[in-house]
């Protein structure tokens, strides 16, 4: 785990694109930590003048650099607050989406028969789910929070790391290493966890990466049509507010920040993982 | 390959039936009672059994279950409890918009990024290849509404180029027809959600086209036809593009049908009256037999679009084997 | 007797599944171990021969449990090792392990030299410390003779040579302290220059450990230096067997002659029979009718189409063929050639 995870920086921290991308994501990260702290006001504090009066849908000033919202809410602390949300989400929910992928990928792969054909109909299943409709019937029905979020995301999202880590392991499994393991008495789960999965890492990562990507993406999706968590203030939700307030296009210091925040962020996310992949799967490296 | 097909076909009504059944079974076991918005608990109850009866949720649930079973067989949605109207009628309006967006945009952007994507590998590792990297990836990063945010913003507010949203102007055509899709007006309303799906879904095609542009062009046969002397411009569009067409052309109906299922958030951002904005509406009102409705049939049209790729896949590419 | 095979034969069936159910093809059964009879003691070498594709890696992974017989018997300490199952089956892979052909692919990349080398005290559920594993590693490499182990532990396969990487395959085969090593191919993928030194190894261990050894190959000039027994296989069967020494001064089999003639000869003053093979070995789906050998043997006669030669045993020394232990035979041999 920690070997493929430093090499995984290694081979990024390699190309120049990824290094750039690393940093990109370093910075968001770093936001998402002390974007709380370094905030002048809360997500949700509204902001009253000298006079007493709610400083509604102000343009950037030297106070409120990305100006405020329709509610007197200034956007530059909401975007270091937003930031937080935006990753736990999109973070767990990778890291889901893959934990559950590459297990149904390695059970289906490697002990074939019956299991492979339920899991691949399952997974068939799954791929032909219509990817946010699924999601937005599920959240209206479970209610709204970020753990519902995260769910709903990741049930449809396992489908195509299962694909690929199933291929992956019917080749790897009539490796000989393989058969060593079996005669030195390794059991099923032994073969899976401890001989295949190391193997499986390169994939899981790169699935991670991407499915990090969708989820930042997704969440934001979630959010702007109205299934956000209410009670949290994220890049997509601040969105979906000014969209909601019908003032977007009064205000565009209100709307475009979370988006441009948005762009750069899944952006690197994707170069990251291509950089990555370009390495460890050779195919792609011919390619390119 | 007749007996893949069959299988294959097989599969796909496998999954739209498990779909329906989880779709039947969600909204009537998870928490949350979708019909409490139509029935007001404040109604007398006879009052409420009456409803209940007009509705069908008087019966069992197994029996509740066949009964939506058959009527899905025969295109039977049931009526909505926001317009008490049947739902069928309603829905296949919504499917025409749907499609009317979606399936010109995705096929100009398969354009677009095939023929970019090849010309960019053709001349590998030039300033512009770099540069079209990093805007398709950012486009394709870019939540679409956003974009298209942004795009009504500046094109429609600013320049006052094109309408906000909607298909049509209001009162324009009182009924949908064909006279309305071949307007000047719907033509207008059309334009902008379409350029940015373009823009949207220009990134995957483009990325796709230029890594197998990249790989072909290393192809022994391609160095042969150098060296026997065939212009350049013929082997790039006859050799190279060519043999790169098949996993674009195998991956667009899948494609295309998660492009409709995505079109929800396009749909919403331009107020454009299509299935997905349906459904986003319905589920807002708990008019649960319109989004059950909606998203069927949208769930046909990405199986339909998985099934199809799979199918093409299978004719295109010889190395497959049926088994 | 540690192992003793019985009648052993391994079939597959190729092309079953819908396409033959719709009578599209015909099912063939490939007969890639077809009656094998074997025993071995501890401490015996038993060097098992023949061309690619007769059969001997099929049969090496019956004899470690890694697939089941279609029928007969492989005993081992007098357990039927195609009965076993669960903690039974585990006991029965900590006392035979097998030493693969390819150093590359046998080694799991993803794995250090001390996780492979330990991984299967960790398979047998030993409940050994981290420090034991590492200790034992450590004593198994130096065991295997690759010196110093200390600095190849932590690295990664693809970091090693083939001979190194093979060395590490004996030592995690030794890790175990089994009683019998099945080692297929185990020198045929490395240089030449380091072969010898692997053989030498082998031998050493199974004096040290009085382990039992099959030793595969299809290169008849390692055998001597290290084998006590030899068997030759052709197409699924032992077409011949005794003592090595005995089956190297007067084989009996025309194609064991054949196969000895092809082997550059380290003992000069030996002068054989040339008799020359022609062909390749057929098809395992296919076995040819009377003595499987015959469509290639320069003695064959007509009996030899119809009638299957039994076993003709001399002492230790057997010979499946209707010639074999007679006197006419050498007179036709040479009538032919
Ligand atoms: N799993 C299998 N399925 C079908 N045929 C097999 C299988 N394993 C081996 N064979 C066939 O059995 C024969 C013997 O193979 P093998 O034991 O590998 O020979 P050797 O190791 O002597 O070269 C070959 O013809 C091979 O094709
Ligand atoms: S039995 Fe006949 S064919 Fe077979 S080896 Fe002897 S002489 Fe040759
Ligand atoms: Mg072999």
């Amino acid at each position: 785990m920690l070997r493929s995870l430093s090499k995984f920086f290694a081979i990024i921290w390699q190309s120049p694109s990824g290094r750039v991308s690393l940093v990109i994501c370093g910075i968001c990260v770093g936001i998402a930590v002390f974007g709380p702290l370094l905030a002048p006001y809360g997500p949700t504090e509204r902001i009253y003048d000298d006079a007493g009066k709610l400083v509604r849908l102000s343009p950037p000033t030297l106070d409120h650099w990305l100006g405020t919202t329709l509610l007197g809410r200034d956007v530059m602390s909401q975007m270091l607050w937003g930031a937080r949300p935006a990753l736990i989400i999109g973070v767990l929910t990778a890291l889901g989406t893959v934990i559950i992928g590459v297990n149904i990928g390695l059970l289906a792969g490697y002990l074939g028969g019956h299991v492979d054909n339920f899991l691949m109909r399952l997974t068939d299943i799954f791929l032909g789910l219509p990817f946010l409709p699924f999601i937005i019937v599920l959240l209206s029905l479970t209610g709204q929070n970020i753990w519902t979020i995260i769910f709903a995301m990741m049930i449809v999202m396992w489908r195509s790391t299962a694909r690929i880590v199933r291929a992956e392991v019917l080749s790897l499994r009539e490796r000989q290493f393989i058969a060593a393991a079996k005669t030195t008495g390794a059991s099923d789960f032994d073969i899976i966890y401890k001989e295949i999965a190391p193997n499986i890492m390169p994939f899981a990562l790169v699935g991670v990466t991407f499915a990090l990507a969708w989820a930042i993406i997704t969440e934001a999706s979630i959010g702007f049509l109205g299934f956000g968590d209410p009670n949290v203030v994220s890049w997509g939700t601040i969105i979906y507010d000014a969209y909601a307030s019908q003032m977007m296009y009064r205000a565009p210091w209100w709307v475009v920040p979370p988006g441009i925040a948005i762009m750069i962020l899944v952006t690197s996310v994707y170069f990251i993982g291509r950089a990555y992949e370009e390495v460890v799967n050779p195919r792609i490296k011919q390619a390119g | 390959m007749r007996q893949f097909l069959i299988k294959r076909t097989w599969h796909a009504l496998l999954t739209l039936f498990v779909m329906s059944t989880v779709m039947f079974f969600m909204f009537r076991l998870l928490p949350g009672d979708p019909t409490a918005t139509v029935i007001s608990p404040a109604l007398y109850p006879k009052a409420q059994e009456a409803l209940k009866a007009q509705f069908g949720l008087d019966k069992p649930l197994f029996e509740q279950y066949l009964i939506y079973l058959r009527n899905l067989v025969l295109l039977d949605f049931g009526i909505s409890f926001h317009t008490l109207r049947p739902v069928a009628g309603e829905i296949g309006n919504r499917l025409i918009n749907t499609l009317v967006l979606i399936l010109p945009s995705m096929i100009v952007a398969y354009a677009i990024g095939a023929f970019v994507g090849a010309m960019v590998a053709w001349k590998r590792g030039s300033k512009l290849e770099g540069a079209l990297v990093l805007i398709a990836t950012a486009l394709q990063s870019t939540p679409v509404f956003w974009l298209g945010m942004l795009a009504i913003l500046f094109f429609s507010i600013r320049l006052d180029l094109f309408p906000v949203g909607h298909i049509v102007s209001p009162g324009m055509f009182p009924e949908a027809n064909l006279q309305m899709y071949l307007s000047l007006d719907f033509l207008h309303h059309l334009a902008l959600p379409f350029m940015v799906n373009v823009a949207y879904q220009f990134c995957f095609p483009f990325l796709l086209m230029r890594s197998t542009m990249l790989s072909t062009i290393g192809e022994d046969y391609i160095e042969l036809a150098r060296m026997k002397g065939v212009p350049e411009k013929r082997i790039l569009y006859h050799h190279a593009m060519r043999n790169s067409m098949l996993p674009l052309a195998t991956t667009l109906p899948m494609i295309l049908g998660w492009a409709v299922a995505g079109s929800v958030v396009i749909e919403t951002v331009f107020s454009w009256p299509g299935l997905g904005l349906l459904m986003v509406e319905a589920v807002g009102r708990s008019d649960y037999p319109v989004v059950q409705a909606a998203f069927l049939l949208i769930a046909v049209l990405t199986v339909a679009g998985t099934l199809f790729a799979d199918v093409l896949y299978g004719i295109l590419d010889p190395r497959i084997t049926y088994q | 007797m540690m192992l003793q095979i019985k009648d052993l034969t391994k079939h597959y069936l190729l092309g079953e599944g819908l396409s033959s159910l719709f009578g599209m093809s015909e099912p063939t059964t490939i007969r890639a171990v077809d009656g094998i009879d074997l025993n071995l003691q501890p401490g015996e070498v038993l060097g098992l021969v023949g061309e690619s594709g007769c059969g001997k890696s099929t049969l090496a992974r019956l004899l470690v449990g890694l697939e089941a017989p279609s029928t007969g018997t492989i005993s081992f300490n007098g357990d039927e090792v195609g009965f076993l199952k669960g903690k039974a089956k585990r006991a029965f892979h900590k006392k035979v392990q097998m030493v693969f052909q390819d150093p590359y692919g046998s080694l799991n990349p993803q794995h250090t030299i001390a996780e492979i080398v330990s991984r299967p005290l960790v398979y047998q559920r030993l409940g050994l410390s981290r420090a034991e594993l590492r200790q034992k590693a450590l004593e198994s490499l130096a065991d295997a003779e690759l010196q110093p182990a200390s600095r190849f532990i932590d690295k990664f396969p693809h970091e090693l040579s083939g001979g190194q990487r093979q060395r590490v395959c004996i030592a995690r085969a030794l890790v175990l302290e089994p009683e019998l090593i099945v080692a297929d191919e185990p020198i045929s993928m490395l240089d030449v220059s380091i072969k010898w030194g692997i053989v030498q190894l082998l031998k050493r261990l199974v004096k040290k450990r009085n382990i039992g050894l099959i030793y595969i190959t299809h290169d008849l000039s390692s055998v001597p230096a290290i084998c006590d027994k030899l068997a030759i296989m052709y197409l699924g069967k032992i077409i011949e067997s005794g003592p090595c020494k005995q089956v190297f001064a007067a084989p009996e089999h025309p194609y064991t002659k054949a196969l000895l003639a092809a082997t550059p000869n380290s003992n000069p003053d030996v002068k054989r029979e040339r008799p020359k093979i022609s062909g390749a070995i057929p098809s395992p789906a296919n076995v040819p009718t009377g003595c499987r050998f015959h469509p290639r043997c320069p003695a064959a006669t007509d009996i030899c189409q119809q009638t299957k030669p039994k076993p003709v045993i001399k002492g230790f020394h057997m010979a499946g063929c209707h010639f074999a232990h007679s006197n006419h035979r050498a007179s036709e041999i040479k009538g032919v050639v």
